[in-house]
């Protein structure tokens, strides 16, 4: 039984270095079956290190009494620039530059991300008619950047920097997260729902057929 | 270090506050006020209030010239767009029409709306839209009381405020009291000293300070002054109060006409003209 459970772990070789739960299942064989595999003595400490009840008897006697566990200057989770605009090349390259700057110039843990563009028709008719003169559709595209981690006396200067930059055209908002902005980020896969309501009816006409 | 009367002065006024205050509370006892012993220093609290540019800064001639360049080359680099291949394919079509009208009698023409009917078009909808001029009124009237003035830039707003004993132009300021933040006391200078301003004020901690330290012969206590910056909203300063008896609102260039050469130099330490 053993050694049918090691040859599955050894088969699953680079998935288990990639697991730590895992790589403790092997260590926990091979300690029970190490005298029939060879490998070294150092690497059968490593592997007892790694097992999870492996702990120094001078773990935690003696700490520092001067450990922070808050920072000095206190600090926002999170805050999301989002910036909106209707002119796509000039919206792309300021979020690029905010991003580029909030991670080099800030030094501050970011990312960006496109949210789906919310596209509008607009119809210009004829004077005293309703007859359509002009058809225009309009996209808005929108930009995210999250930054994470902003010390209270570095967001006054964020916000006047991104202020400062904003090109024409472009709306920016600087605010905390918003669940329902994160919902809509996400696009409905409409082949996948139809397939779903299929498998619904399917389901529905066999029980009805029975 | 040679710091200018203003300073001095400021000092002055302090110690002729203290003394009114004293009268007001009526406690012979203490010859200064409570307020003023308690801290070391004398704490002041600025706010720069300043309104944001409306429209795009104007163009310096490099700048011009390289944005003309730039055009230049991305249409010459470019691929020709749907309005114009439609262009060419019709003048094709009508070149290919006028060889076989030459071989052949004349066809009726459809009517067809052209690519240059519809540039013409286009045209004649942008005579018929006149944008706003750039330049207001207030610009036109050098009116530098006024917000409107100067839409490319951000304009500061100054005060002339009495600070022991003399008049000079100034960020809107108030002294510190016992029991109050120093963003409350900026908040405070915004609605004393300049009534119907609205304006945001960014950050609870100050963006700059400036200290003065007077000579230990002078009996004298230091003074520190905090800057805090805010956005402009709405409104503008009404001197009702008295505490302000003028103000201007002016760009970063024009302060050289108002400040003291320090107090300038302090403010250049904050205000960015970007």
């Amino acid at each position: 039984m053993n050694t049918a459970n090691m040859r599955q772990l050894l088969r699953a070789a680079p998935s288990v270095f990639a697991a730590r739960a895992s790589l403790v299942a092997l260590a926990k064989a091979f300690r029970m079956n190490y005298a029939r595999l060879p490998i070294c003595a150092s690497y059968q400490h490593h592997m007892r290190s790694l097992s999870d009840n492996n702990r120094s008897k001078w773990h935690g006697l003696w700490e520092p009494s001067d450990l922070k566990t808050e920072p000095d200057i206190p600090e926002f989770d999170t805050i999301h620039i989002s910036m909106k605009g209707f002119d796509y090349p000039v919206l792309e390259s300021y979020a690029k530059y905010v991003h580029k700057a909030v991670d080099t110039m800030f030094d501050l843990e970011s990312d960006a991300w496109p949210v789906p563009a919310k596209s509008t028709q607009i119809k210009t008719f004829h004077p005293n008619s309703a007859a359509v003169n002009d058809k225009y559709d309009l996209q808005k595209y929108e930009r995210t950047v999250m930054v994470e981690d902003v010390p209270i006396t570095t967001l006054p200067i964020l916000l006047e920097f991104v202020r400062k930059n904003c090109p024409e055209g472009v709306e920016v908002f600087v605010k905390e997260p918003d669940p329902q902005e994160e919902e809509e980020r996400y696009v409905p896969d409409y082949e996948v729902i139809e397939l779903q309501k299929e498998k619904e009816a399917i389901a529905a006409g066999k029980l009805r057929k029975k | 270090m040679a710091y200018p009367p203003i300073f001095s002065s400021l000092m002055r006024c302090i110690q002729l506050c203290s003394r009114a205050k004293l009268l007001r509370a009526q406690s012979i006892s203490s010859l200064l006020s409570s307020n003023q012993i308690r801290h070391g220093s004398i704490l002041y609290s600025a706010v720069c209030v300043e309104r944001y540019p409306v429209i795009t800064s104007n163009k310096s001639t490099i700048e011009e010239r390289f944005s003309e360049l730039l055009s230049k080359l991305e249409q010459e680099n470019s691929f020709l767009s749907d309005h114009e291949v439609r262009h060419l394919k019709e003048e094709q079509a009508a070149k290919m029409k006028q060889e076989n009208a030459d071989e052949e009698s004349g066809n009726v023409d459809t009517e067809t709306v052209t690519a240059l009917d519809l540039e013409d078009k286009w045209d004649a909808e942008i005579k018929s839209f006149t944008p706003a001029s750039r330049v207001t009124q207030a610009d036109e009237q050098q009116n530098q009381k006024s917000v409107e003035r100067r839409l490319e830039s951000s304009l500061y707003l100054l005060v002339k405020q009495n600070i022991a004993g003399r008049e000079h132009w100034v960020l809107p300021q108030a002294t510190w009291e016992n029991g109050e933040t120093l963003r409350q006391t900026a908040e405070r200078a915004l609605s004393s000293v300049c009534g119907d301003v609205k304006a945001t004020v960014l950050g609870n901690a100050p963006c700059a300070v400036a200290k003065y330290e007077p000579p230990k012969e002078d009996e004298e206590k230091p003074i520190k002054l905090f800057f805090y910056k805010a956005w402009y909203r709405e409104g503008n300063v009404n001197t009702d109060s008295g505490l302000a008896s003028d103000y201007v609102w002016v760009t970063k260039e024009e302060f050289k006409d108002f400040c003291h050469n320090s107090y300038n130099g302090h403010l250049k330490k904050f205000i960015f003209d970007m």
